[in-house]
């Protein structure tokens, strides 16, 4: 089964990282941007679809992590990949607590396998 | 009014053995309460002494205090409590769990006891239990990270599972007169100013607060504080991942490149990185 596969983009531009991770997976790889044009600018240079929900002026990007959580329950995302800054944690963190999903930090790499994803990451 | 902290009580990595082989145990390892945590619960504390400060004259029966300037305050401890909760497998429940963080501050302590070790989703499970069980929480602080797996997203889930809002790398939080919190945080190595002013989770940078140091007087004040045990099925609380953990071992670093660079002239050094990143592709 392919995972649907979604990049969180909240803080940076810098997600190459992810990217990779993300395309290992296979199939469709969607990026939900949360903040300015800038970001989603370089979600559309790597992504194959981009959602961008676009910031209030002054509104922290933290402030829609519950809606962005939703839209990616709504289009059935079974991965989501975030990176480690603020609010891509903040919204990762909705996420999980939305798709009942657990959560891992530090991963290195995600492989689809028969019965799951075989997942591995640098930890304690 | 209630403010949560949650904290750890974990074996702090000094208590780790690292064998020839490469392999961590921490086999004999003492726990403590968490070094971040005890920044978050100074924090928290803090906040909840300021939001709970009252003319004498308006709160009338409980202890008072007399503050620095010599004007008669009172720390109104039945208005705002500060209560630390800390989530771990029914091996480690221990009474110092409970006692040490109540000498760090807290005004009452509970301990929730899991059928085994709580991952961060479990951690955030119980207290979102906690929190929703109280009803008139209206902060959540976190440490910034735990001690052994560091994840950094227990807070952020925390929220997804109360549906607050969440903001992390907090340095400083304050209430004004109309109960509106004043946030500072740390986003994009810039400080970052909020209001906020429902519900919140927090969590604190490692620096945000020097936790107080523990004497006598705090160890015994400990001990006539409340505190309680409840398990994860008390407060319906499922623990059970559905991550299935295959093997450890080093890491493999065959992929890097292995470039050392030696130049000690750090302009030149920095000239050679970023020649070789160019090479490489990176930049």
């Amino acid at each position: 089964v392919i995972p649907r596969t979604w990049l969180v983009v909240a803080d940076d531009t810098a997600i190459r990282g992810l990217v990779d991770v993300g395309r290992d997976l296979g199939g469709e790889l969607a990026a939900l941007v949360v903040g300015d044009e800038r970001l989603a600018e370089a979600a559309a240079h790597v992504a194959d679809r981009v959602d961008w929900m676009a910031c209030q002026p002054g509104v922290p990007a933290e402030a829609y992590a519950l809606a962005a959580a939703a839209h990616l329950a709504d289009a059935g995302a079974t991965v989501v990949l975030a990176g480690s800054g603020p609010a891509s944690r903040v919204v990762l963190g909705a996420a999980a607590a939305r798709l009942g999903a657990p959560v891992l930090a530090a991963v290195c790499e995600v492989v689809a396998v028969d019965d799951g994803l075989e997942i591995t990451r640098s930890s304690d | 009014m209630r403010v949560v902290v949650g904290y750890q009580w974990a074996a702090p990595p000094k208590e780790a053995t690292v064998l020839k082989d490469g392999t961590v145990t921490w086999a004999g390892a003492r726990r403590a309460v968490g070094a971040a945590d005890r920044v978050a619960i100074e924090l928290a504390r803090q906040l909840a002494d300021s939001a709970g400060v009252r003319p004498v004259a308006e709160s009338v029966g409980v202890r008072p205090v007399t503050d620095s300037a010599g004007v008669r305050l009172v720390a109104d401890s039945a208005g705002v409590r500060l209560v630390g909760v800390t989530v771990c497998e029914e091996q480690a429940a221990d009474p110092r769990a409970q006692s040490t963080a109540l000498a760090c501050g807290l005004d009452e302590a509970i301990l929730v006891q899991c059928e085994r070790e709580p991952d961060t989703g479990d951690v955030a499970a119980a207290l979102a239990a906690v929190v929703r069980d109280m009803d008139d929480v209206r902060v959540v602080v976190i440490g910034s990270c735990s001690t052994d797996s560091g994840t950094r997203m227990v807070g952020p889930t925390l929220g997804g599972l109360l549906g607050w809002p969440v903001l992390t790398d907090v340095r400083d939080v304050t209430v004004d007169e109309a109960g509106v919190l004043r946030v500072v945080d740390e986003s994009r190595e810039t400080l970052r100013r909020s209001l906020v002013e429902g519900p919140v989770v927090l969590s604190a940078t490692v620096d945000a607060r020097t936790p107080r140091q523990l004497g006598l007087r705090e160890i015994l004040a400990a001990g006539s504080k409340p505190s309680r045990i409840m398990s994860g099925a008390d407060l319906g609380v499922q623990t059970g991942s559905p991550l299935e953990a295959l093997g450890r071992g080093p890491m493999d670093l065959g992929h890097r490149l292995g470039n050392v660079i030696t130049e000690r002239n750090p302009a030149i050094a920095a000239a050679q990185l970023v020649e070789s990143l160019m090479e490489s592709g990176v930049l």
